[in-house]
């Protein structure tokens, strides 16, 4: 059962250079009750997927399916009574508070505008048992942000996306603004709320070896296209991908006796007017002549896939 | 592999940090910075600082160059570069002398320390000119020398390239070229790739372990990522709450870290462990350093603290060749 499906999305936007594509044609699907970890480098539109699935910027063209219902040309209103089904956690937890609320102030705004609660001590119980949850305290509703750490203000953030008891999350980098001491402890607490919400996730990160730790299945983005799907597990043990290969050469390991190799020499092209062909071709050791004029469909079974004309055809 | 240990024997110190004591004023209180912070860089050795937001891992580097705040108390200690205590020269000095053709720094965020209206060959000639040779063709000559130095692909185009139009990587790139035009042979780096994506990232440490290898260069680098650290360092050192946990060989230091803090820090990166049920976390969280915490700053979250940890600070003690532990119970540490 799928909770979210995408089918060819595209996030176009316009800017003085020309066209910028952002999200470039992903189809992807998020299955109950997992997490999807999405990886990619800067610019290669995670961060735009995350908000596109989610509405939170119209898709230039294609299909967004929540829970099964096409939402992507869904009005304010319905969209509205959505929200509470899906939410979103973002980076910087400073910037996503309001300085002059309080974590009360915070949860209730929510419960408040989706009439989630009867009377005043049904909510306090549930702030309470929210906050528990992430590990704060009832006297932390008195708060305000300024008063809480970096990775007590992030674990508001997550309470209050959860409040509405949400079946679907994006959580956008949601500790690279934090030490690693206080990462492993919002990691923590994020795969425990997940069993007890029953909600799914769709992380997205740059730090690969993050994902691999929380997310079940992976889809690895290069330049607003899925590059390759498939078992976390799977990935990392085969990857196969040209690009998926090397990006895991290049991720430093925390072991003196594993070193990173430099595969990928060049830049990333600009998501402005894309290469014609595959968008991997001009870094790609690989390559064909095929791979400069098609755009290789992402293509494989048993959840598999990759979009690679060399490597796909093999997978097929 | 190179015997690290035997070579590090031979190496000379370059930049030896002593006893550092560093207090911040500031309106809420007295912020206690830096607390006996001893730190020695061996000559072509890539040293690692690594600890968490404010353990004072970037104070102690600007101090070293004299580019403290104008609210910063020096209490105590020795920052001895060839033989001369930094903290005793003047302004001048340090910066007709050391900065620049001694040490240079790298920042986080290369594009706010390139300036925005001179192409990158234009910066990287100002380096030369004052340090190397002012005739403008034979300037403009070893400018293309340098970029080539750091690998940058084509560096004729890269010199006529404004930084807006340079990738991180590449600024980062422009921003060593600039330093080697300095023919420093100290470089701080202070979290240099932390901006940069993994690709790279790659590649830009790859640049840095030649010139280490092939020029003898000594870097001081400063990051918060084990990972990094664990590529490129031969010995590293964790501060926490400015204080010094442990210094050690980068592969002693992972292989058999003797610091609760530094075990807590090693077992929190993910990578080491491989699922979320087996990380593991430190309780709490960093401490504030208008109140540090008395004895062993690390002791409100070590499992291992006692009666003493509260009252006695620690001494940074030699358990075994070039490995430093300022613990009271290292020995029982696991």
């Amino acid at each position: 059962m799928n909770i979210v499906e995408t089918k060819n999305l595209k996030k176009f936007f316009e800017s003085k250079k020309g066209t910028v594509k952002a999200v470039n044609g992903v189809s992807l699907n998020v299955i109950k009750g997992e997490v999807l970890g999405i990886v990619g480098e800067s610019g290669c539109g995670k961060t735009t997927l995350g908000r596109t699935i989610l509405k939170l910027i119209h898709p230039t063209s294609g299909k967004i399916f929540f829970d099964g219902t096409d939402i992507t040309d869904l009005d304010g209103k319905n969209m509205r009574k959505l929200r509470k089904k899906m939410n979103v956690v973002f980076q910087d937890p400073v910037s996503s508070l309001n300085p002059q609320m309080t974590v009360y102030d915070h949860l209730n705004r929510p419960l408040e505008i989706h009439n989630m609660v009867d009377s005043e001590d049904e909510k306090i119980r549930r702030m309470v048992d929210i906050l528990n949850t992430m590990g704060l305290k009832a006297e932390h509703l008195i708060r305000y942000p300024h008063e809480l750490s970096g990775g007590q203000k992030q674990r508001v953030c997550i309470a209050r996306a959860l409040c509405l008891e949400p079946d679907f999350l994006v959580l956008d980098e949601p500790t690279s603004a934090l030490d690693v001491s206080v990462q492993s402890k919002i990691l923590k607490l994020l795969d425990r709320a997940k069993e007890k919400f029953d909600v799914s996730y769709m992380f997205i990160s740059h730090n690969i070896n993050l994902v691999r730790a929380i997310s079940d299945r992976l889809g690895v983005m290069y330049l607003g296209k899925l590059v390759e799907v498939g078992k976390t597990g799977d990935i990392f043990e085969n990857p196969k991908h040209p690009y998926t290969k090397a990006l895991f050469k290049s991720v430093p390991q925390p072991d003196p006796d594993k070193k990173v190799e430099a595969p990928l020499t060049g830049q990333v092209p600009s998501p402005v007017n894309p290469p014609e062909g595959c968008a991997f071709e001009p870094r790609c050791p690989y390559k064909e002549t095929i791979c400069e004029r098609e755009s290789p469909d992402l293509i494989g079974s048993y959840g598999r896939k990759i979009a690679c004309h060399v490597f796909g055809k093999r997978e097929s | 592999m190179v015997d690290i240990t035997n070579e590090v024997g031979r190496k000379r110190p370059l930049l030896e940090i002593k006893d550092l004591k560093l207090d911040f004023l500031t309106e809420e209180g007295t912020v206690k910075a830096l607390d006996n912070v001893n730190i020695t860089v061996k000559k072509g050795e890539i040293h690692g600082l690594i600890g968490e937001t404010g353990c004072g891992k970037s104070v102690t580097s600007l101090t070293t160059l004299g580019l403290l705040d104008d609210n910063a108390r020096i209490r105590g200690g020795e920052v001895i570069y060839k033989g001369k205590d930094l903290l005793k020269m003047d302004e001048n000095t340090l910066r007709q002398k050391v900065r620049g053709n001694e040490i240079s720094m790298i920042f986080q965020n290369p594009s706010t320390s390139l300036n925005p209206v001179y192409t990158a060959g234009e910066q990287i000639r100002e380096s030369v000119v004052i340090y190397q040779s002012d005739d403008k063709k034979e300037a403009q000559k070893l400018v293309l020398d340098e970029l080539d130095r750091v690998k940058l692909p084509d560096p004729e185009d890269v010199y006529d390239k404004y930084p807006h139009e340079l990738s991180g990587g590449m600024q980062q790139r422009v921003m060593i070229a600039m330093m080697l035009a300095c023919d420093s042979n100290l470089l701080i780096a202070d979290e240099p790739t932390t901006a940069l994506d993994v690709s790279i990232q790659a590649q830009f440490l790859k640049v840095l372990q030649e010139l280490k290898e092939s020029e003898g260069l000594s870097i001081l680098y400063i990051t918060h990522d084990m990972a990094v650290i664990s590529e490129i360092c031969d010995v590293v050192t964790v501060m926490y709450g400015g204080q010094i946990a442990e210094t050690a060989d980068v592969s002693d230091l992972f292989n058999t870290p003797k610091h609760p803090y530094t075990i807590g820090l090693i077992h929190s990166v993910p990578g080491v462990k491989e699922s979320i049920e087996e990380f593991e976390t430190i309780p709490g969280t960093v401490p504030r350093l208008i109140n540090p915490p008395s004895g062993c700053r690390f002791h409100p979250r070590c499992e291992y603290a006692r009666e003493i940890c509260k009252k006695e600070k620690p001494n940074l003690e030699e358990i075994e060749k070039n490995h430093y532990v300022a613990c009271h119970f290292w020995e029982e540490v696991e």
